[in-house]
């Protein structure tokens, strides 16, 4: 099934999304509303959207709308609040420029035109109808050489009943600096909304980034995120990621490697239970020689929960000594839920080194066993051996406050599907 | 403590036991030994309640309860403890972790009040010294890259500290060299009691010269085909278990 948004709504809202009088932003704008037009929303006869059904989307808006904003977490460090679609800079400025993409609209057109929002091959999903309206974002840029201190918190938050909310945001991590990033979402239960962030992520040479993501989306919301990665020579990429929110979450994200000798690490862990659905889809592609790509996912389903993992890796002719693994494991709880795994190897050069691995189960008997011949009950040894298989992922966030709020919201989730009968 | 009357025990359908008669007193060590295949390892997880192992006739009292007719945890918190021959690995689980979890469940059932987890790390650190268990292996996850000696030692950690009335040692001293034997068997006899019975199943008389039992039983072909004083041991390293397996 394929239908397009309420034309005069899209025309609207395609409007009203800002370009502060840049040309070249209009016009990409008006470029990838061209795009989406005719590719429609993705329907199922798509191969990359087989597992995920985005008909709930039918019964929401594309015009932003008024709400009202959630409780806060600070991880100590700056903070960019997106709420309800709207960005503001909560940190005075620093070394790390921090500002809303309204405000770089102003100060740093150059750096957007540059980066942001450029289509790429892997925008398989949504991105299109993203950067057409993409009302506001956080835009981050460090300069070069410049080790940040602090850790950059893009909170955003999301409210209101039916609403949509287009998001871009830019990080730019320039050749030789560093920066450690935590990207969260979150929203009421039981309102319906559309969540619509996007992501241009930038490495320069040697450039370094730590990037930690939590979907707490509310659990009536959609969540479609569109995350492009582009990695200069011998620059760095490590990301944690907990999905636990939404109620149909789809992460596209296209990983380009651009220079030699990169690197880049990609930890996932989702939780979908009740009648959550979590979709990662990925393409890592390797453009260049001796870069090394590392995909770890781990997803638990109960209930009548469901996981995707669509997983593409190229390696393009001339990648040689590409060394590119990819892992993705899955507990599965009860008859009703469902998981599907497709990784995929498309390698176009001979001195590679290349490994991908799937895994669907329940839990151990023998592990159930031991734990219950100490003492503890079936549901607890359950609950403990679910947890145990999840939280190995946050092992990896090196952040105190940015774990212990991930293993916090991982801990809800748990104690709610323990209470639903594991 | 533990009546067993005639216990009759299959896996997947094929009868394993077959009319094992067993009695042990408090404060009792008894050793089952018998070759391959006997059953020793059966009775063990017949005892502690494991999935699987269907009792198809007689009965098991341990203090004057129907021990079949509970859960395995339930077992446990009832005073049944088995230590594994081969102990499991719980990746992602620590041993402090697992053990505070498994104390407090024991007395969550029993009707007791929890401990803190300062009073249950004062506890482990006392036990662990005792039985040369390192502090990095209680903040490991529970077996995960420990030494084979490393994991009965744990085990034993495990026993003191859930101190439970009737444990069950399956082939405790497989794959111990002589020291980590001596270490495992003196903290087993710590755990002798007027209170405590014990069942050591055992292939070897090896363990026997360590933990010296009270009674020593012969299990073949499914029952218990000799019964006798330690000195049992000796005879059977011997003779071996050609002559008591064509008894059975």
């Amino acid at each position: 099934m394929t239908f397009a948004p309420d034309t005069a709504e899209f025309e609207a809202a395609l409007l009203s999304a800002q370009h502060a009088g840049l040309t070249w932003l209009a016009a990409r704008r008006q470029a990838e509303r061209d795009r989406f037009i005719s590719l429609g929303i993705p329907g199922r006869r798509s191969e990359l959207w087989r597992w995920t059904d985005l008909r709930p989307l039918n019964d929401l808006a594309f015009k932003p709308r008024e709400g009202s904003s959630q409780t806060l977490v600070d991880f100590g460090g700056a903070c960019i609040e997106i709420i309800d679609g709207k960005a503001t800079t909560k940190t005075p400025a620093g070394p790390v420029n921090l500002m809303s993409f309204a405000q770089a609209m102003q100060s740093a057109p150059n750096l957007l035109e540059q980066h942001y929002g450029y289509p790429v091959e892997s925008a398989a999903g949504l991105g299109a109808l993203n950067v057409a309206l993409s009302m506001d974002g956080a835009v981050v840029h460090v300069p070069a050489n410049l080790s940040a201190s602090q850790i950059v918190h893009l909170d955003f938050r999301n409210n209101g009943q039916d609403a949509a909310r287009h998001t871009r945001s830019l990080i730019v991590v320039e050749a030789g600096a560093s920066l450690s990033l935590v990207e969260t979402h979150a929203g009421p239960d039981g309102c319906q909304y559309f969540a619509h962030p996007g992501f241009d992520i930038v490495l320069g040479d040697g450039a370094r980034l730590v990037h930690y993501r939590l979907e707490h989306e509310g659990d009536q919301s959609v969540q479609l995120a569109d995350t492009r990665i582009s990695l200069g020579s011998k620059a760095r990429y490590e990301n944690v990621a907990l999905s636990a929110g939404g109620r149909l979450v789809r992460n596209d994200i296209g990983l380009r490697f651009t220079g030699t000798g990169a690197s880049a690490r990609l930890i996932s862990t989702y939780l979908a239970a009740g009648q959550r659905h979590v979709d990662t889809t990925s393409l890592i592609d390797h453009l260049m020689p001796e870069c090394t790509s590392e995909q770890i996912a781990k997803g638990v389903v109960a209930g009548r929960g469901r996981g995707v993992f669509q997983g593409k890796i190229i390696v393009r002719p001339g990648a040689q000594k590409t060394d590119a693994r990819q892992l993705t494991k899955a507990l599965v709880l009860s008859e009703q839920a469902e998981i599907d795994h497709k990784p995929e190897l498309e390698i176009y050069a001979d001195d590679v080194s290349c490994a991908h691995g799937a895994t669907a189960g329940d839990l151990d008997e023998q592990a159930l066993f031991y734990l219950e011949s100490r003492g503890i009950p079936r549901a607890e040894a359950r609950l403990m051996l679910v947890r145990a298989f999840l939280v190995d992922a946050l092992e990896h966030i090196d952040v105190a406050s940015v774990r212990a709020h991930f293993e916090l919201v991982l801990e809800r989730q748990l104690a709610a599907i323990g209470d639903a009968g594991l | 403590m533990l009546e067993i009357k005639n216990l009759y025990a299959s896996v997947d359908g094929k009868d394993i036991l077959k009319g094992v008669t067993l009695s042990i007193g408090a404060g009792e060590v008894h050793a089952i030994m018998g070759p391959n295949g006997s059953g020793k390892s059966t009775l063990s997880y017949v005892l502690a309640g494991r999935a699987g192992y269907e009792i198809t006739g007689g009965e098991v009292l341990f203090q004057g309860q129907d021990l079949t007719a509970l859960t395995a945890d339930a077992r446990a918190a009832a005073g049944v403890f088995l230590a594994f021959q081969y102990p499991i690995e719980v990746p992602g689980v620590t041993t402090t972790t697992f053990l505070k979890t498994a104390m407090n469940a024991q007395r969550r059932t029993r009707g007791e009040p929890e401990l803190d987890a300062g009073q249950v790390l004062k506890l482990m650190r006392a036990k662990a010294r005792e039985l040369n268990v390192s502090d990095d292996m209680l903040r490991r996850p529970v077996n995960v890259g420990f030494s084979g000696g490393e994991k009965k030692r744990a085990e034993i950690l495990q026993m003191a500290l859930l101190e439970p009335k009737l444990a069950i040692l399956d082939e405790t001293d497989s794959g111990l060299d002589i020291d980590a034997l001596k270490v495992v068997a003196d903290g087993v006899n710590a755990l002798r009691g007027p209170e405590r019975a014990m069942l050591l199943i055992t292939h070897y008389q090896r363990l026997l010269d360590y933990i010296v039992p009270d009674h020593i039983h012969v299990l073949a072909g499914g029952r218990i085909v000799r019964s006798g004083g330690k000195e049992l041991a000796l005879e059977l390293e011997r003779t071996g278990y050609a002559g008591v397996e064509d008894a059975a």
